[in-house]
Formats: structure tokens, C-alpha cells, sequence
């Protein structure tokens, strides 16, 4: 229960874990999980809307905190949570693009990031932050410019090796004219920029036209190999990573019989035994921004109160700018001396936000076992390590017997933290 | 060399006051200064140093996204790239002989080639490519072998081989996390961001070293929750013991340009003599697709000013020991992309510095009028080969173990690591 909270969302506490130990089956919890008909109005705010760079460390603090209240706060977690994997995978930066575009990138991921993968991809390629960012808006029948064209095959819908330098070429000649409009802000296709000649994708010549593409890959001859990308993908986000071939084929099967769609297919990925197994309950790192909002969640504090955007780019995953196209890696990618310092530094900054808004308010001077019991039902870790107990345990008798009682409510939220369990999703 | 040893080298480095520029202590310093006066004692004065490879010292930076070549190393009074290349063609290169120039944003790299001590390798590239995505490329850049395994990088492998490396400072990369070239099986790498505060470094009230020890201890024995519980645990107790070590090459602060920053804390950690033999930085994004004149020149100012920053930090004694080389997934296509820009490409040039490199021109150049079937220039040097000449003419180790086949030896160094001439 506690693992699906934490994979579908961001983690329970204790209190959040009893709630749904009352359903009647474990497709009842996943059902509950999935169901976002709370999903609060979308309501990004006004200042993330700027077009100069002088305002933009603003804009993107206020993007950055709408966001990661929303991951800590919602009742429909699962919605953020595909949005982030979305935002990592159909990937645009604040380097490049107009800041605001980025920002509102995420609401389509939000809207349509549950849904058929065919109108999330169609969205996508449209999407005004995305045509500037890999340059499709650039891309004219005199000039083509094939940025886009080989990372929809590649990253976004097909994976690597699963197309031909000509395919390319060819989607690169479907895409001219589909750029923007002279705000830069707005999609607007330019027949008199597109190339209406033949072209040859995927073995099928026609005058292939950009959004027809996407249909041939998600609904048509590509289906299958599209299938197989994505389940890979989402199974490597949501249970662990580098599935077995066998059982991505079982995956793919059931993208394509939920025709595509995606919350159908979460349903699939939670319901199989694999991700309950053991092995799968500690196969993942948080990434540093789920590790954040865990926190944001564990200890009761908006992002305007412990301010995570200082510390993102030195924990490695820094919102509204992946790294590059391919979008963040995952665990060992979390995992060096320099992410530990910043979590470090983060936590050390944490511990006396939450100790001053009374986290762990009149537990100092209990006994250690009963203090550290409460830090795990409040962090929402449901099988610590005997070792982290343990540890823990030390700590507070430690700080109980050198008269530092202050000590321990702000080393228990900070250490807390730090535990390999609580780093783990 | 000696195994790495932080509380030597702490003490080394905390006598107050007296450190002198490049954070090198005054002791460190004048023992230096005895051991140099020790050796010329010994040796006639004019009898050359033969270096030896396990001295050897390698700074790699990625020049992320796909350097434009042609633009970096211009071919002077060149047609065909004139032609190709239009408004995007470099006209007033810096000579470096009669047929090449630097980029004009390199005034002080052109002076460190009139030195002789940069070695250019042009038309270098993957010459059994696939495709040219980022991230195909800089995967198979950055894993360096004759197979298709992408698990581990050529450094990281040759690492898997240097005493000390599973448990001191062997190698370590700018940035918070560690690039596949540097991975190996068993080695550890460090990653180390500009930025400084580590976790673990202040001390001053006993309540901070009780919160530093817990999470020492969570990292002490198998935590029983799988490999990456683990994992964690161990790189948590790692950071605080490595935070009390290293806070000292934070001071004087750092540069605010990132790539100037990484080669100052770059060029400190060597003077710092900890026994690190590999260091990787990055610069970039060099992905020019659009307005590329403009950007690649920024870019490339960076690159001058940043490299002499490091050689201005670098304390004497340590450049013959030291070599730079750059690297990119990719060069830029020949013809010129109509959005001012250039789209990904294949062969490029790249660059090997240091006292002890053989400068000048080492490859062959990509000729803009002998094109390949789809437009793109012709691969002359396998960038492995590249990896096989560092090998063997600075780090040392078996090239054809760690790459899996035998690469020619371009034969980029004019002596070993710390030889003289």
C-alpha cells in the first residue's frame, strides 16, 4: 500500500495508508488511486507569464512553486505524477523556448498525460514550447531541419534503432510548415512552407503530412514498436527499470488492448504481481524532485516555506529544464558524494523550518523507539531498515543524554530525510 | 604514487594563512621546492626527466551537443567551405599555419599552439556510426569500445585498474552526477559541484558531528533493503568523510563562469597532489541549429578564457604531468541548415593540451568537397583511436583490453608524464 502510494504518487503517511487498507481488494486501492475525478482546476498563475529574461528567475519560481504544491498537496496525485513522467519524456526546456511556453507545456501533460497517447502525441507535436525547442518551427520545405523529426521517432513514440536515416528525412519533409505563428507563442501551420511532394516513411509512399505520421506510429504499421517504447518506459518510471523483453511484450499487448490509453494501462502495470514483488519495493531512487515533495508532504510545508527551487540544479533535476533531450536518467543518475551534499544541505535547511512549525512537537523527551516510530509513520516509511531504526534510536538517546533535547526534533526531521529508506521510492 | 591518505592531506592543507595561489600550501610548496632542488643536484642540469605513465593526469571535456568542427579549426581560403557554409563561415580565423585557423574567440589557445603545446586531431568521429542522435553518439563516444555494450566508459574501465581506485580519489567529475565514460565496475567517482557547502564539512557545534554520524552509520553495514538502499547509505557516509577533505579547495571562492569554475577547482584539486588521475568537465550546449555564429562564439570565449584560467591555477611543477583533451558526440554538417545554423554532422576536430602533448596538426583534414552519400564529412580518425593514443602515450594500461580491439596510435605526446625535455 505504501509502495503504490509512493510509485503513484509521492508517498502516505500512516494516517493516508490506514484510509485505503479499508477497501476490499488491491484492484479497489488501484481503482481508488486512479480515480482523478478530484483533480483540482488547473489554475497556473499569471506570473509565470513573462517574455523577458530579466523576469525570468521570478516566473520560473512562481512555475516551480504551483507545481510542486500541487505534487504535495492534491488528492489525485497520480495526475502530477504522469505529468512528471511526461515532462521527462516528451521533453522541453526553459533554454530555448519562451519560459511561459514551458510552464504551460504542463497543463497539457496534466489534461492528456492519462489519456490516449495518440492525442498526447498529436498535442505534443503542436505544443508551441516544443516546436521552438526542437526547432520545428524552423523546419520549411526550402530548409528542412530534422531536430524534431528524429526525436519523436526516437525518444518520444519509436526508441532508438527503430527507424532509418531516410525515415528522418522523410518526417523531417511531413513536419515543414507546422511552426508558429510571429509571436512565437502560438502553433499555426504555413501551407505555403510545407513540402507536399511523395515522401517514402516507413516503407509507404505518400504526401505525408506531420499529424498523419503520428497516426501511423501510434495507431498504424508503428503501433507495436510504439507500444513497446512507451510500456518499457512507463514500467522503468512506475515499477523498475529495464524490464525483461518477455515482459515488455506482455506490456505492449495490453497498451495496444486498452487502445492506447494510458490510465487503462497504469491499471495493468499496478495490477501485475511483479510490481508488488519485493525486489520491486526497493528497485527505485527518488528522483531529488520526488524526494522534495515527499518532504513537502511528510512535514506539512508549502514550497513557498522551504523554497526547494534553491537547492534543484545541485540535486541534479531542476523543473522546466531536463538536462537534454533524453530527459533525466534514473538511480544511479540520483546517486554521487555532490547529490548526497545537496540533500544534505537541503535537509540541514528543512529540519528548522519544520522543528519551528512544531513537526515532532512534544516527542523529545519520550523514549527513543516510540520518537523514531513517529518519524517513520510521518515520513511514511512502512518497513525500515533494522539498521536505520537503529541508528535513529542512537541518535535521539544520544541527544536525550548530552542534554540536547532541542536537538532532537530538528536532527529527527533532517536525518529522517537522509535515511536510505526515506530516499528510496 | 602514494594511496590516497585525507587526513595527510587535510593536515597538508589547513596550515593557516600561508596558502599561496592555486590553494597550494606553503609546505606542500616548499617541499616541492626541496624535492625540484633535490633533483637537480643529482642531475646534470641540462639531462632530460623520462616521465613515467602512473604519474599521468587527465582532464576530458565534453563539449556537449556536437561541436561544429569546421568552425572551431577553419580552413583558411577554402572554397568549398565558403561556399557551403555562407554567412556561417568564419573570415577572419587566427592563423595557425597557412591552410588553418582558430575561431577568432581562441586568441589565447592560438598562443598555446605557437608554444606547441596543443595538438589538434582533425576528422575524428564514430567510423562504424548508426545514427546521429545525441544520445546514440555521446553513448558511443563516451563507452569507447569495439563492441556495442554501453555499461561502462573507456575511463572508467582503465580506472577498474588503478590502485586505489574502489575506495580513495581517483577520478572525479564536475557536476552532481557521473558521466558514463568515467563508470567502470569497481572504481568509485567522485562528483563534485562548483558550488561548495558540503554536507558533512562544518563542525564548529558538537550537536552537527552527533546529526554527520548517523548518517556515517546508516552507510556502515548492508541495510538490508536491496542495492540501492545500499548505495545510498554508502554515498551518504562518503560525503560526510569527503566534505571534511576537500572544503579547503573551495577557498579562495571560485569563478562565477561554469566552465572558468571547473577548471579552477579542477587545477586546485591537482595542486592539491590527492592522487586524482582523471577529471571530466563539460561546456555546451553546442547544438547550433539556429543562430549559430552568435552562440558558438559565446561558447567558444568561454572555452579561451577558461583553459587559461586553468593554466594560471595550475601550480608549477604540475604541466608535464597534465593533459586536456576535448571531445564531442559529433561535428556539424558541411552545408549550412538555411535557419543560420548547422544540423548534427559527423567528423570533427578535437583538441589535446598540455606541456608534454606533440603539438600541431594530427589526423587528416574532413575535405568539404569529398563529401559522404548524404552530405556529411568523411570520418578519417576513429575517435577509439584517440582513446588508444591517450592510452598509451599518457595513462598507460593495456588499449586493446579496455577498448576491445587495437586502434591506431596517433601518437599525440612528445613524452611521458612528467618527463622533461
Amino acid at each position: 500500500m505504501a509502495h503504490l502510494l509512493r510509485r503513484a504518487g509521492f508517498g502516505g503517511t500512516k494516517a493516508e495508508i490506514d484510509a485505503l487498507m479499508t477497501r476490499a481488494s488491491w484492484a479497489a486501492v488501484v481503482d481508488r488511486v486512479l480515480d482523478t475525478s478530484a483533480n483540482p482546476p488547473d489554475t497556473i498563475p499569471a506570473a509565470v507569464d513573462v517574455d523577458t529574461d530579466a523576469k525570468y528567475y521570478e516566473a520560473w519560481v512562481a512555475a516551480v512553486h504551483y507545481w510542486m504544491d500541487r505534487m504535495a498537496t492534491t488528492p489525485t496525485p497520480i495526475v502530477e505524477k504522469m505529468a512528471l513522467f511526461w515532462h521527462g519524456h516528451l521533453t522541453s526546456s526553459t533554454e530555448g523556448p519562451l519560459p511561459r511556453l514551458v510552464f504551460r507545456q504542463i497543463k497539457t501533460w496534466r489534461a492528456k498525460g492519462l489519456g490516449d497517447v495518440h492525442d498526447l502525441m498529436q498535442a505534443m507535436a503542436v505544443d508551441p514550447a516544443m516546436l521552438d525547442y526542437l526547432d520545428n518551427d524552423e523546419n520549411v520545405a526550402a530548409r528542412p531541419n530534422e531536430n524534431f523529426a528524429r526525436e519523436v521517432m526516437e525518444l518520444f513514440t519509436m526508441g532508438n534503432r527503430t527507424f532509418a536515416e531516410s525515415d528522418v528525412v522523410a518526417m523531417a519533409r511531413a513536419w515543414s510548415g507546422h511552426g508558429t505563428a510571429d509571436d512565437g507563442a502560438t502553433y499555426v501551420f504555413r501551407p505555403g512552407d510545407h513540402d507536399n511532394g511523395t515522401k517514402t516513411l516507413f516503407g509507404i509512399s505518400r504526401n505525408w503530412d506531420g499529424p498523419a505520421t503520428i497516426t501511423e506510429i501510434v495507431r498504424g504499421s508503428k503501433q507495436q514498436v510504439c507500444a513497446s517504447h512507451l510500456a518499457a518506459k512507463i514500467w522503468s518510471f512506475f515499477a523498475y527499470p529495464n524490464p525483461s523483453p518477455a515482459l515488455v511484450a506482455e506490456l505492449a499487448s495490453s497498451l495496444i488492448a486498452g487502445g492506447m490509453d494510458v490510465k487503462a494501462f497504469l491499471r495493468v502495470v499496478f495490477l501485475r504481481p511483479e510490481f508488488r514483488a519485493a525486489a520491486t519495493r526497493t528497485a527505485l531512487v527518488r528522483s531529488p524532485i520526488e524526494w522534495m515533495v515527499a518532504t513537502m508532504r511528510s512535514v506539512g510545508m508549502t514550497a513557498g516555506e522551504l523554497h526547494p527551487e534553491w537547492w534543484m540544479s545541485r540535486l541534479g533535476q531542476t523543473l522546466y529544464q531536463p538536462p537534454n533531450v533524453s530527459g533525466w536518467r534514473q538511480n544511479g543518475a540520483w546517486i554521487s558524494s555532490s547529490a548526497q551534499w545537496g540533500k544534505g544541505s537541503y535537509a540541514g535547511w528543512v529540519r528548522w523550518q519544520a522543528s519551528d512549525r512544531g513537526v515532532f512537537a512534544g516527542l523529545e523527551d519520550q523514549a527513543p523507539a516510540v520518537v523514531v516510530q513517529a518519524a517513520f509513520d510521518r515520513f511514511g516509511i512502512d518497513a525500515p531498515a533494522a539498521s536505520t531504526r537503529q541508528q535513529l534510536e542512537a541518535f535521539v538517546a544520544r541527544e536525550q543524554a548530552a542534554r540536547r533535547s532541542w536537538a532532537v526534533r530538528p536532527g529527527l526531521v533532517a536525518l529522517t530525510m537522509l535515511s536510505p529508506d526515506f530516499q528510496l521510492a | 604514487m602514494d594511496d590516497f591518505d585525507p587526513r595527510r592531506i587535510r593536515d597538508a592543507l589547513s596550515i593557516s594563512g600561508d596558502r599561496i595561489a592555486g590553494n597550494m600550501t606553503r609546505r606542500r610548496f616548499l617541499q616541492g621546492s626541496l624535492a625540484a632542488a633535490a633533483t637537480a643536484a643529482v642531475l646534470p642540469a641540462c639531462k632530460p626527466v623520462v616521465g613515467r605513465h602512473d604519474q599521468g593526469i587527465l582532464v576530458v571535456l565534453h563539449l556537449g551537443g556536437g561541436n561544429d568542427g569546421y568552425n572551431t579549426v577553419v580552413p583558411i581560403g577554402n572554397g568549398p567551405y565558403r561556399d557551403r557554409r555562407g554567412s556561417l563561415a568564419i573570415t577572419n580565423p587566427l592563423p595557425l599555419d597557412a591552410s588553418f585557423g582558430l575561431h577568432p574567440a581562441l586568441p589565447k589557445l592560438r598562443d598555446r599552439f605557437k608554444a606547441g603545446k596543443v595538438a589538434v586531431v582533425q576528422g575524428v568521429g564514430q567510423a562504424t556510426v548508426s545514427d546521429l542522435s545525441h544520445f546514440s553518439s555521446t553513448a558511443s563516444w563516451m563507452a569507447g569500445t569495439a563492441g556495442t555494450s554501453r555499461s561502462s566508459g573507456w575511463l572508467g574501465r582503465w580506472l577498474d585498474g588503478v590502485p586505489g581506485s574502489a575506495d580513495g580519489l581517483r577520478a572525479v567529475a564536475m557536476g552532481s552526477s557521473v558521466p558514463l565514460h568515467l563508470q567502470g565496475q569497481r572504481s568509485v567517482v567522485t562528483a563534485l559541484d562548483t558550488g561548495g557547502d558540503l554536507f558533512g564539512a562544518d563542525r564548529t557545534e558538537p550537536w552537527m558531528t552527533s546529526v554527520y554520524d548517523t548518517v556515517s552509520a546508516f552507510g556502515a553495514a548492508p541495510t538490508g533493503k536491496g542495492v540501492w538502499a545500499d548505495k545510498l547509505a554508502t554515498a551518504g557516509a562518503a560525503s560526510v568523510r569527503l566534505a571534511d577533505d576537500l572544503t579547503p579547495m573551495f577557498t579562495p571562492e571560485l569563478p562565477n563562469d561554469s566552465l572558468t569554475s571547473q577548471l579552477t577547482l579542477i587545477a586546485r584539486l591537482i595542486n592539491a597532489g590527492l592522487g586524482i588521475r582523471v577529471f571530466d568537465a563539460t561546456l555546451g550546449s553546442f547544438d547550433t541549429h539556429d543562430g549559430q555564429l552568435w552562440e558558438h562564439d559565446l561558447l567558444l570565449k568561454d572555452l579561451d578564457a577558461a583553459i587559461a584560467a586553468f593554466y594560471a591555477t595550475l601550480a608549477p611543477g604540475w604541466g608535464s604531468k597534465v593533459s586536456l583533451m576535448t571531445f564531442s558526440e559529433f561535428g556539424r554538417r558541411p552545408q549550412a541548415n538555411g535557419s543560420a545554423g548547422t544540423d548534427h554532422g559527423t567528423s570533427s576536430c578535437l583538441l589535446v593540451i598540455g606541456d608534454n602533448v606533440k603539438g600541431g596538426f594530427h589526423g587528416q583534414f574532413p575535405r568539404l568537397d569529398d563529401l559522404d552519400a548524404r552530405g556529411n564529412a568523411k570520418v578519417h580518425v576513429d575517435h577509439r583511436s584517440v582513446y588508444a593514443s591517450v592510452l598509451r602515450g599518457w595513462l598507460g594500461g593495456d588499449d586493446r583490453a579496455l577498448l576491445g580491439a587495437a586502434y591506431p596510435d596517433l601518437g599525440l605526446f612528445a613524452r611521458l608524464p612528467g618527463g622533461t625535455a
